[in-house]
């Protein structure tokens, strides 16, 4: 196990070696001008831009420099913000947009593996075909559509919530639903079908042979084994909520780091962008490890070779 | 066993005949057999036809000129009375074509411009075309205007033209280094095989959505702009199909190269290698021939995740340029248009529902598609 981890944790991090030197490389990629351009730049940041990222120095002692400040958990200075750190960016965003991550993922795996079950115990029926749809939705619209039906149809046409914002539980309702919406239907589905898998299995039989209770054995007996491939989807669908969260941020206006990092990509803030791109993939790929963890945790048949 | 005994010669002859009126079918004539009964996936091919032909002859149909900017009916209503009116102003009531308006109000560059191209030629003529056929008559505003007064309708068949442009060549993009990539490493084999696909497991990891952001936004910066211009890139549009081929090839290659890996034991590899076939002929002519059905079904699911991504990024204003449009621009348009003081619903529901039947259309073709060609995964 140990040996597992160890070796699994090494992927990770050359997994964030890859991604940091891309986002170096692409940050320098214009001819003299490292980290785009200086048109129209504060002079004053300028100069702290200068001695901050060492620019008067070759290429790869800037590369050993920055590697280093981001190990250290530094990730410097905004072209734009001036009187920001991007740590403190961070520090403000995070909690928001983790928030609102987690709610959604969170919303997702309850909703889904509830109607997942539901339908698998009453296949055909209404919530059957009902998520089928919700599912095909999420595969055939871009967030933002769905995000501006719901607007027009929630806020405005019944106004029941607020357009947009943050504080209070109702600002909270839209965009977690619209951000798991299209997952927790994805995800009703995979339990469904773990779920029929299952109840086909010996053991069930047995456990109905022996007069246990219909719920006991749905909860106690089949619902691990249904489980598993809805485990294997939480990488993707995190995967998915981070960037869908950079939609539902912006349209709804919640003040986390996604709005920084679209806002970054306009005003061509590049250190701003690469220090957000490396926070989501750390992100992501620290999901990617636990899910991978417990999967090996929930199913002991699985082989421990990374 | 009434029959008096019957020589041997007499039994083949009547096998013979008998085997003679059995007409064998192909593999693809079989599936298309199997696709005409799925219903979902016939109406959905029928549609994407219909889609495609309407956005290829854009230019004849009596449409409103999509640049044509109107701010005295900006934000207009969809209206249906009276359909159609006489009022196009880039056609004179003899018939004739001002090449200048048309630029403008099309987007079609005249003839004399340098840059006119095969394709502005072909537009051109189908014009000349409408004119002939329709006169000075164009399609009142159906599906109401934007906010500079352009009319939607028409817009979103332009859009059509570029959103269904994206997702096909951004496709094939992706299914040609998909495909020669996995056919490559699963016929070599052994350690190439495994550092190849090794090297695809490091790209899975990667969340590239942020990193081709970054990549947008460098791009984007005018001086780099300016050295690709110089190699013949004008588009963001250009850039965006190498970078999403670049991205959508792993699920492909992964899927073509387990397909090659059992298909490079059957004879008819080893019949190839006996005359003396070098690799690559065995790999391009031999093996991918035989993976033609797999390469079509991730194709047809593969382009509506590359049109949802043309979608996404057009959101964050890194898609396509004005004053191209495409579908993802116009629903983006709409979403920002919505404030509390008037709602203009069709600014949003008209081109998610454009957007959104066409991709359904295409996942149930995609999966009409893959049941048709291997009953065995029906189901899986």
């Amino acid at each position: 196990m140990i040996a597992y981890l160890l070796r699994r944790a090494l992927w990770t991090l050359s997994v964030l070696w890859v991604v940091f030197t891309l986002s170096f490389l692409l940050m320098n990629a214009v001819p003299g001008r490292p980290f785009g351009g200086d048109r129209g730049m504060d002079p004053e940041i300028e100069k702290i831009f200068r001695a901050r990222y060492h620019l008067d120095e070759p290429i790869y002692v800037r590369y050993g420099y920055l590697l280093t400040d981001y190990l250290r958990g530094d990730f410097g200075i905004s072209k734009t913000l001036r009187d920001f750190s991007i740590n403190e960016i961070i520090a403000q965003g995070l909690p928001v947009s983790a928030t609102l991550g987690l709610l959604a993922l969170l919303f997702a795996l309850t909703f889904g593996i509830i109607a997942g079950i539901a339908s698998a115990v009453r296949r055909g029926g209404l919530v059957d075909h009902s998520l089928m749809a919700v599912a095909t939705v999420g595969i055939a619209l871009p967030e933002f559509v769905v995000a501006g039906l719901a607007i027009i149809m929630f806020v405005f046409i019944l106004p029941w919530f607020p357009s947009a914002g943050w504080g209070s539980l109702r600002h909270l309702v839209l965009p977690v639903v619209c951000l798991g919406l299209p997952y927790a239907a994805y995800i009703a589905r995979l339990t469904r079908s773990g779920m029929l898998d299952v109840l086909s299995q010996d053991y069930i039989r047995t456990a109905r042979a022996k007069g246990l209770a219909p719920s006991t054995i749905l909860t106690r007996h089949a619902l691990k084994g249904s489980l598993l491939p809805v485990l294997s989807y939480i990488g993707p669908a995190t995967a998915g909520i981070l960037t869908g969260s950079l939609v539902e941020e912006k349209i709804f206006a919640i003040p986390g780091l996604g709005i920084h990092l679209v806002e970054s990509v306009f005003q061509r803030d590049l250190t701003l962008a690469m220090a957000l791109t490396m926070l989501y993939t750390v992100i992501l790929c620290l999901m990617n490890f636990i899910v991978d963890v417990l999967y090996k945790v929930v199913d002991p048949r699985i082989k421990l070779d990374a | 066993m009434t029959d008096a005994p019957v020589t041997a010669a007499e039994k083949y002859a009547r096998l013979l005949a008998e085997a003679q009126q059995v007409r064998g079918t192909s593999l693809g004539r079989d599936a298309w057999r199997r696709l005409k009964r799925n219903r979902a996936a016939m109406i959905a091919l029928g549609y994407l036809f219909l889609i495609g032909i309407g956005a290829l002859f854009t230019p004849l149909w009596p449409l409103q000129a999509p640049r044509m900017v109107r701010s005295d009916r900006a934000f207009a209503a969809p209206q249906f009375q009276p359909a159609f009116t006489q009022t196009t102003t880039w056609i004179d009531d003899s018939g004739a074509i001002d090449d200048d308006a048309v630029s403008a109000a099309f987007g079609i560059r005249a003839a004399d411009d340098p840059k006119s191209g095969w394709f502005d030629a072909f537009n051109r003529q189908l014009l000349r075309l409408r004119g002939a056929i329709f006169g000075r008559w164009e399609a009142a505003s159906w599906c109401g205007c934007d906010m500079l007064g352009r009319d939607l309708l028409a817009r979103l068949f332009w859009g059509a033209r570029i959103s269904l442009v994206v997702g096909l060549v951004a496709g094939l993009v992706s299914l040609v280094i998909g495909v020669s990539y996995g056919a490559t490493s699963g016929y070599l084999g052994g350690t190439v095989d495994s550092l190849m696909m090794r090297f695809v497991d490091v790209l899975y990891s990667i969340p590239f959505i942020f990193v081709v952001i970054l990549l947008i936004t460098v791009l984007d910066d005018p001086e780099v702009k300016a050295g690709l211009s110089s190699w013949g890139i004008e588009n963001r549009i250009t850039i965006f199909f190498f970078v999403v081929g670049a991205i959508y090839w792993l699920t492909m290659a992964r899927v073509v190269r387990g397909q090659v890996l059992s298909l490079k034991q059957e004879q008819f590899v080893e019949a190839a290698r006996t005359i003396g076939c070098n690799r690559r002929r065995i790999i391009f002519l031999h093996l991918v021939p035989n993976l033609l059905s797999i390469i079509i079904v991730y194709l047809t699911l593969t382009i509506p995740r590359v049109m949802l991504f043309e979608a996404f990024l057009s959101f964050l204003g890194l898609g396509v340029e004005a004053p191209d449009v495409s579908w993802g621009v116009l629903a983006n348009e709409g979403t920002q248009s919505i404030t509390a003081v008037h709602i203009d619903w069709w600014l949003v529901v008209y081109p998610g529902l454009a957007l959104g039947s066409t991709l359904f259309a295409l996942n149930f073709l995609g999966d009409g598609l893959r049941d048709a060609l291997d009953p065995r995964l029906k189901n899986r």
